[in-house]
């Protein structure tokens, strides 16, 4: 690919950005969020047309005008969010589009058969005639990955595709990636996780700000260059000193949320979190992490259990009075719940601060109050914005970001909860949050942390719990706490296996 | 100056008239043809340079405005004033409406229909002198409104006795549905029973009552539990109901009867006639009087001896074949009884009242 | 001070242009169109626009006309960005309208007592009945979780329904030849003052302008109408941030079904000085209303302005169809045309907000 440059209104996604690929090798791409690595993926899989520039196959010149182009030059590309039929079977996904068949009818049984070839072939095994929506997140990705061979891919793009997984499956992936490698196949795999970078590519490209930095041999650099050409700074490791807990302030028992058929959603879970400690929840997405945030806010109401903050029982009380009782949340989804696209800055700002002395009496709002109250939010934690009355939408995501954790930390409340509180946000960012957060544990407030990136859970967390279908399945100090030993509790193994 | 406007809006109406045919044609069917006279309006008819305007409800193709539209339209022509028709959307617009014709110094304003009537009595009240008022087809209790009612008791009693005739001894129960009762709506009942007693003296009468001027739906059903009690015969005065009461008759096989306009259809043989109230003459006979030079604002009622009330077969004729339940001699019978009310050898503009009647009987 | 002062006037200023920017395209268009139409009808657009806009507003007799005319449809807009703001799609603004009107009717016709306070009696049982309306939709979405769209129109054809029964037995007056349906006329005292003496412009309209100010210190200078507006945008937003939506959603559909009363009420006591069959459905106020509402998006003073100008194209149309015989439809064209384009505003908006969070999502720097 050479000299592409792709114009949305006044952003260059991509400015001139150069690419080669050779015949077998596994080419990592990585960069921040937002360096326009995935756009450039999307033009090479034909999702998007370049404003300019070149794409040359095998020395022929290309215009890829859809997947469908892309796919017919046997360029074949992994999504992050699967694109599969989930009440099908596994044969069924891997042949859609390209069925064999038998006179006019779908061949089921030639599918399986197909399949199985496939799944030999490769060596990536897997039932095919198992339904997609039984299989665990790693299956459904082998899935896709087989549908893209089946397809006679030669090269395949990989678009951050650990972001759901286990750390044992990011493994199994990193081995089938390689294997494939060695039977002729070129891959190319975006990501920002240096260590599977390290692990895997035999060459590496930087990009930052929609610009091509550098690329060099994987053995020819390390994780600190590669971060230090990402962000165009040196990162520093966090020392985080250990800090004695005071007193007991959240305290979950046996809390039960049923669900709509037999199986509970959260089933008898127990926690605890001292003041002046972060506590993190790690567990693979859709455990049940999404609900324990709702219930503990008041959004959703348990079946059945304790929820005691500062010795209170809140469980089933509203979101006000949770929050009045000692409770501030930064929200999983911050568009969701965390404001409101059309809402102004003041209006963001101020949300659960609205009954503030400072900023209303009586019902009545203090239109200056309101104004000096985010300015010293948007001051204090250098969100970047054109004035108090620009709209909650039109900020970056990771400048949003930094206002709801403004506000909810500036809730000086004995309980936050943070939920993915670095999502999407650029390294920046992520670093003036963790500090906040760390900032808060030293006030003696109580923190919980629920992410489902273990490397922020494991830098940051005093004690670390493992959710899996709704059970805390296992209870680690930092000390004690290996990626392997959480990865084993993540996927529903048992505790003294982590251990052991 | 206000020759000089009005030429120049007598000009303008012609044009749109002409040019505006598609937009506007429905509205005034015949105003093309008769619109060259209004454009150059002379000084020696009596009208020149004055105004006179109808307000009424949108005018569409219902004939009984169009009627009037076409009347205005033609009187204009002969006494030479400039014709306005006011169109009113809703119920607010009749007194928007009149209030602006005031302030435009319009030298008559009729009233179109009932529901100007309202309108028409607070601003006449409130502005006695400014011009003249006129309102047709409903009475108002004011003496600067010239109201002009009709005898629809005549009217009824021909639809009456046509009903009768129509059934022919087969049932002598008879049905109606009208919009409402109330003091007023009495002489429609009066007259229609008189006709029907007239030929059958053993009648029997349901009446009913939909309580809204535009609910077929309702008008329908009413007509259905007529029909149910034996009537053959169902005479329709439900406004815009009456398309219910019509398709009640084609779907179950009983003779009925319109209102206002000749609403006799060859594809629905059932409805054998139609009360006529000719509003065409009506607008005629009024601005004839106003240019008479004695026009009085007394409230006059105009009945089958002014051509303002009759019914199809027996004063006004009609482009639909006749129902086969009439015959030739019996057509002959319904003249003469409506050639009797216009020399008011049979008295209707004289009736008892409602308690009076029943007390007698 | 000097420079804050101006900054102020500057931000007032651009939030004026904001406010009505969009509104003042559309009708641009919606006129653009109209002229289309009237050309086709073969008259020349700028003679027409122009005895329509002098008929409307540039002469003070109509000026008065259309301004008596937007008064309910004021009121009725407010009423319904009352709820709609907050995010509850009330459509019953009518039947809400409707009941409270009778109801101030009955009450200022047959409670027996000094005119004077049975006629303030009477606007005030009317907002309450207006009020109990529009909670019943309300209750409805709270409990069983009703569309709120379908309950407050049907319950529309409800009100008026049983209005239409009410003034047709046992409230009609039979005075007169008892044609028309209506209710016999309230006491003289009772009627709002009139503001000229030429017309029928009457102190209903500064009743509408006090609702304006109302609205407008609600939307801006209460936390009610802060935490409304926030549920208004994105109702999980609220949630989470602890706003009783409940209490919020009550009292925002009792204020908007009183002050859709009102509506009615001005319009009984300053105008029509009785409750005729059909006088505030036949008029489409509320939807004429709902109309300004969204031309406005919302915003208190852009209604106000939007709704007088409605009101001035059907003052104007009824006088270009009594002068130059365009048809009524003409007027009808214009105000769809521009709703139309108004709307056309919002797929627009949509569409724009759907590119910037992929942008978001795909992340990209500015140049």
């Amino acid at each position: 690919m050479k000299h592409i440059t792709k114009v949305y209104g006044s952003l260059y996604a991509n400015d001139d950005v150069h690419l080669t690929l050779d015949k077998g090798e596994i080419l990592a791409v990585v960069g921040e969020n937002g360096a326009g690595k995935s756009t450039l993926m999307k033009i090479l899989y034909g999702l998007e047309q370049p404003t300019s520039g070149e794409i040359y196959l095998n020395g022929q010149l290309q215009h890829f005008r859809s997947p469908h182009d892309a796919v017919n030059q046997k360029i074949g590309m992994v999504q992050q969010h699967f694109m599969l039929l989930n009440p099908c079977t596994v044969a069924e996904n891997i042949v859609y589009g390209r069925e064999p068949r038998k006179g006019i009818f779908f061949d089921r049984e030639g599918a399986v058969r197909v399949t199985e070839a496939l799944c030999e072939k490769y060596g990536l095994y897997i039932d095919p005639r198992r339904r997609v929506g039984d299989c665990p997140v790693g299956l459904q990705q082998r899935v896709e990955i087989l549908k893209v061979l089946y397809q006679d891919a030669d090269i395949i793009i990989f678009d951050e595709p650990s972001a759901v997984l286990t750390p044992q499956e990011v493994n199994e992936l990193l081995r089938t990636m390689r294997k494939l490698a060695d039977m002729g196949k070129s891959i190319i795999i975006i990501t920002h996780k240096l260590h599977e970078v390290m692990a895997v590519a035999d060459r590496v490209m930087v990009m930052r700000l929609g610009k091509y930095i550098q690329e060099m041999p994987k053995s020819e650099t390390s994780i600190q260059e590669m971060s230090y050409l990402m962000v165009g700074r040196h990162i520093v490791e966090r020392k985080v000193p250990p800090r004695e807990p005071t007193g007991r302030v959240l305290d979950v028992q046996d809390l039960v949320l049923a669900g709509s058929d037999a199986k509970n959603i959260l089933d008898h879970f127990s926690i605890h979190v001292d003041g002046g400690e972060i506590v993190g929840i790690a567990g693979v997405s859709g455990n049940g992490q999404s609900e324990l945030i709702q219930c503990l806010t008041g959004l959703l109401q348990p079946t059945s259990g304790k929820i005691l903050l500062k010795g209170q029982d809140v469980a089933g009380k509203t979101v006000g009075e949770i929050r009045t009782a000692g409770c501030a949340c930064i929200p999983e989804d911050r568009y969701l719940w965390g404001c409101a696209a059309k809402a102004s800055l003041t209006e963001t700002a101020i949300m659960a601060h609205q009954n503030r002395p400072e900023i209303s009496k009586r019902g009545l709002l203090n239109g200056k109050g309101a104004k000096d109250f985010t300015r010293a939010l948007l001051d204090g934690y250098d969100v970047r914005n054109s004035g108090q009355a620009q709209r909650a939408g039109e900020l970056s995501g990771g400048n949003i970001q930094k206002l709801i954790v403004a506000r909810e930390v500036e809730q000086h409340s004995p309980l936050l909860i943070a939920a993915e509180p670095t999502r999407g946000v650029d390294i920046g960012a992520m670093e003036f949050i963790h500090n906040k957060l760390l900032e808060k544990r030293e006030r003696g407030d109580a923190v919980l942390l629920i992410s489902s990136e273990l490397t922020e859970i494991m830098s940051l967390s005093d004690r670390i719990y493992v959710i899996y279908e709704g059970k805390a399945t296992g209870e680690f100090r930092k000390a004690d706490a290996t990626e392997e030993g959480l990865g084993i509790l993540m996927m529903g193994g048992k505790s003294h296996e982590a251990v052991s | 100056m206000k020759k000089i406007l009005a030429l120049i809006l007598a000009l303008t109406l012609a044009m749109s008239l002409a040019a505006c045919g598609g937009g506007n044609s429905d509205s005034q069917p015949s105003g093309g043809q008769t619109s060259g006279g209004d454009a150059q309006p002379s000084d020696d008819l009596p009208g020149a340079g004055q105004k006179i305007a109808l307000v009424c409800d949108k005018v569409g193709t219902q004939v009984f405005l169009t009627q009037m539209v076409d009347a205005l339209n033609e009187a204009a022509e002969k006494y030479g004033f400039t014709p306005t028709v006011a169109e009113c959307a809703d119920a607010a617009a009749y007194e928007d409406n009149i209030r602006a014709l005031v302030a435009e110094e319009y030298d008559l304003i009729i009233g179109g229909s009932w529901q100007a009537g309202d309108a028409l009595n607070k601003v006449a009240t409130e502005y006695p002198d400014a011009t003249n008022y006129a309102l047709v087809d409903s009475e108002i209790d004011n003496e600067k409104v010239k109201c002009i009612s009709f005898r629809e008791q005549q009217g009824a009693y021909l639809i009456g006795l046509i009903a009768a005739l129509t059934v022919d001894g087969e049932s002598h129960m008879y049905g109606a549905v009208h919009v409402n009762e109330s003091a007023s709506s009495w002489k429609w009942r009066y007259g229609y029973m008189e006709g029907v007693l007239s030929v059958d003296p053993e009648a029997q009468f349901v009446f009913n009552y939909v309580g809204s001027y535009s609910d077929p739906a309702k008008a329908k059903e009413l007509a259905i539990q007529q029909y149910e009690q034996g009537c053959l015969f169902i005479n329709s005065a439900a406004a815009g109901g009456d398309s219910g009461t019509f398709e009640a008759a084609k779907e179950k096989g009983f003779y009925t009867s319109g209102q206002d306009v000749d609403l006799t259809d060859p594809s629905n043989p059932y409805i054998v006639t139609s009360q006529i109230k000719d509003t065409y003459h009506t607008i005629w006979n009024l601005i004839d009087e106003f240019y008479s030079g004695n026009y009085q604002i007394n409230n006059a009622t105009w009945g089958v001896a002014e051509n303002t009330v009759g019914a199809v077969y027996a004063t006004h004729e009609s482009e639909n074949p006749r129902s086969d339940r009439l015959t030739d001699d019996e057509i002959a019978q319904i003249k003469e009884a409506a050639e009797k009310l216009r020399t008011n050898e049979l008295d209707l503009i004289n009736y008892p009242t409602e308690e009076e009647y029943f007390a007698a009987r | 001070m000097k420079q804050s002062h101006n900054a102020g006037a500057r931000e007032f200023g651009l939030r004026l242009w904001r406010a009505l920017r969009q509104p003042l395209i559309a009708v641009l268009f919606g006129l653009l169109v109209g002229a289309l139409v009237i050309l086709a009808c073969g008259q020349n657009p700028a003679a027409v626009y122009l005895e329509m806009f002098d008929k409307s507003f540039f002469k003070p007799y109509y000026l008065f006309s259309t301004l008596t005319r937007a008064t309910p449809i004021i009121i009725c807009s407010m009423a319904t960005s009352m709820a709609w703001r907050a995010g509850y799609i009330n459509i019953g603004v009518e039947g809400q309208m409707v009941t409270g009107t009778l109801v101030a009717t009955v009450v200022a016709l047959y409670v027996p007592g000094p005119p004077v306070l049975i006629g303030l009696l009477a606007w005030i049982a009317g907002m309450a009945a207006g009020a109990l309306y529009a909670l019943l939709p309300a209750v409805l979405t709270w409990k069983f979780q009703v569309s709120m769209v379908i309950t407050t129109l049907m319950l529309n054809y409800v009100a008026n329904n049983i209005a239409s029964y009410f003034v047709t037995y046992p409230l009609k007056d039979t005075s007169g030849d008892g044609l028309s349906f209506h209710t016999p006329e309230i006491h003289e005292v009772m009627r709002l003052p009139r503001l000229s003496s030429s017309s029928t412009f009457n102190a209903g309209f500064l009743l509408a302008v006090a609702v304006m100010l109302l609205m407008v210190f609600i939307t801006r200078k209460t936390v009610f109408g802060y935490e409304s507006k926030m549920g208004g945008f994105n109702p999980s937003f609220a949630r989470y941030g602890g706003t009783k939506q409940v209490k919020v959603m009550m009292i925002t559909m009792a204020l908007s079904g009183a002050i859709a009363s009102l509506a009615g009420s001005a319009e009984v006591f300053g105008l029509k000085y009785r409750y005729s069959d059909g006088m505030l459905s036949s008029t489409s106020y509320a939807w004429t209303g709902l109309m300004a509402a969204l031309i406005a998006d919302l915003d208190p003073i852009g209604m106000f302005f939007v709704s007088i100008f409605l009101s001035g194209l059907q003052i104007g149309g009824s006088a270009i169809q009594r002068s130059l015989g365009i048809p009524l439809e003409i007027a009808t064209i214009i105000q769809c045309c521009i709703t139309l384009f108004v709307s056309v505003k919002l797929v627009f908006k949509i569409r724009k907000k759907k590119a910037s969070k992929e942008e978001v999502k795909e992340g990209g720097v500015k140049a």
